[in-house]
């Protein structure tokens, strides 16, 4: 094992005792001006596949990563966002954004919360709060994703509809049955989610 | 090959054994990959190395997450709701803390702890937390000794159950009025101060006292730098009528990053009571 303060480096990444620091990302960031310039499914491949590289950064246990790429399948293939806004209720006069947009934004994201700047640079302080943020933000999204996971598993008939096929445990009225009561933390959550989204033009 | 024929070779290359060096091949690279390559199997945590901050605002999101307010909310760490049994982040959650009582009021009837909620999110004492939803905690409020927090029950510290005060209505009645009151101080303190702060500090949360909105809704930000949307909290639901004569009918535009609590605060009582409202 290495000690500390020992550092090995190589052309494309920089290993320190603690973490290991990818120097080219070219792999990893969507490329200028995608939307415009690559048909609309291709734009979508795109995203998908970055966000697919970027699992091994997002944590070293097996089972994160596995719900991460879960999370990220699910988002792309399976979920009706636009069903789940308007499910929830939540009344927004802001613009909306295009699919591409929102997938671009997300993936931007993702890349944020796997981030390190450079210590001693100016704004360091605040750039790396922001990162900081971000990375809780989506370690707290996966963590809840495996908890409806689990309430999947536990009963697929009966949960799965509420949690991902009509969001009813979302809705405004859902404090009047006792069934969607039990879900209110994930109501909580993901209401709050839909507003970020709305204020960050992502879609998470 | 026949068998003298090997003999005869065996005994060659005995007697050639001194006089012959093997001599070592050559690689074909000029660094062995596993230290060209070795970042594939560090085995330490990956991260994207920046040199610079501004390449972060190229490459993430190109809006600050700092002063949004739900993404505050969300980044707060998980604790565990101990009503629905799911994780949530905690800023979400009612905070529940057990504490010596009030000698005046508990120690007549003998009880030298109480379990309440707290509203302020301090550190410090023996904590748990249950689901912020007025529904939830009304319906469970009765067995609500078991939001005991475990750490109450350690090995080193034993607090039997019978010494601990508890009464369902602290958990609706008591800490709604007990989250209205200071809301009230620290709206007005705020208000007082607010003309004061610098016009640079981006204004993304609107306070405002209308019936006709929902409890918190998004408008479209004046400042799309910062975010597309801007959160407006209505405080009309709460149905507080000094609440209402503070407001006055205007728009209070608060800079979130620096007015968190108070933010926070008003979206934790919205949320508590959302239930009840609709």
């Amino acid at each position: 094992m290495a000690s500390r303060g020992i550092t090995i480096t190589t052309n494309k990444a920089i290993t320190t005792s603690k973490s290991t620091l990818i120097l080219k990302h070219d792999k990893f960031l969507p490329p200028r001006n995608m939307i415009n310039e690559f048909p609309h499914d291709d734009v979508l491949r795109m995203c998908y596949r970055r966000h697919m590289r970027l699992k091994p950064f997002i944590s070293q246990r097996s089972m994160i990563q596995t719900t991460y790429v879960d999370y990220v399948r699910y988002k792309y293939k399976n979920e009706d966002y636009p069903k789940k806004c308007r499910a929830s209720g939540i009344a927004h006069k802001t613009p909306v954004q295009s699919v591409l947009q929102q997938a671009e934004l997300s993936l931007r994201f993702c890349l944020q919360a796997v981030m390190q700047v450079k210590k001693g640079v100016s704004d360091e302080r605040s750039v790396s709060n922001e990162i900081r943020l971000s990375r809780n933000m989506l370690k707290n999204i996966l963590a809840i994703e495996h908890e409806k996971a689990k309430l999947i598993a536990q009963n697929p008939r009966q949960n799965y509809p509420i949690l991902r096929e009509a969001f009813s445990y979302i809705s405004p009225t859902a404090h009047k049955s006792s069934l969607l009561l039990r879900f209110n933390a994930l109501r909580e959550f993901d209401r709050c989610l839909i507003r970020f989204n709305m204020c960050m033009g992502t879609k998470l | 090959m026949s068998k003298p024929s090997v003999l005869k070779g065996c005994l060659e290359s005995l007697v050639a054994l001194e006089k012959t060096k093997r001599i070592p091949k050559k690689p074909s690279c000029d660094a062995s990959p596993l230290i060209s390559n070795f970042e594939n199997w560090s085995g330490k945590p990956r991260k994207l190395y920046l040199r610079d901050a501004r390449s972060m605002k190229r490459q993430g999101l190109p809006y600050e997450l700092n002063s949004n307010m739900f993404a505050q909310l969300l980044a707060s760490p998980m604790r565990l709701d101990k009503i629905t049994r799911v994780r949530a982040p905690k800023e979400l959650l009612v905070q529940i803390k057990l504490r010596k009582a009030d000698t005046d009021i508990s120690a007549a009837r003998g009880k030298p702890f109480e379990l309440r909620p707290s509203f302020g999110m301090e550190r410090g004492h023996p904590t748990s937390y249950v689901s912020n939803s007025v529904a939830l905690v009304h319906k469970y409020a009765s067995s609500a000794m078991k939001w005991l927090p475990s750490s109450a029950n350690s090995t080193i510290r034993h607090i039997n159950q019978a010494d601990v005060a508890t009464q369902p209505e602290w958990y609706s009645q008591a800490y709604t009025e007990q989250m209205l009151g200071s809301l009230r101080e620290a709206l007005s303190s705020t208000l007082m101060h607010l003309g004061k702060a610098p016009e640079s500090d981006p204004r993304d949360v609107i306070i405002v006292c209308n019936p006709q909105l929902p409890a918190i809704s998004l408008r479209k930000s004046e400042n799309p730098f910062i975010a597309l949307a801007t959160t407006v909290l209505n405080l009309y639901p709460i149905k507080d009528p000094e609440l209402e004569k503070v407001v006055n009918n205007r728009d209070i535009e608060l800079c979130s990053s620096k007015h968190r609590s108070l933010c926070f605060l008003i979206y934790r009582l919205l949320a508590f009571q959302a239930d009840r409202i609709i």
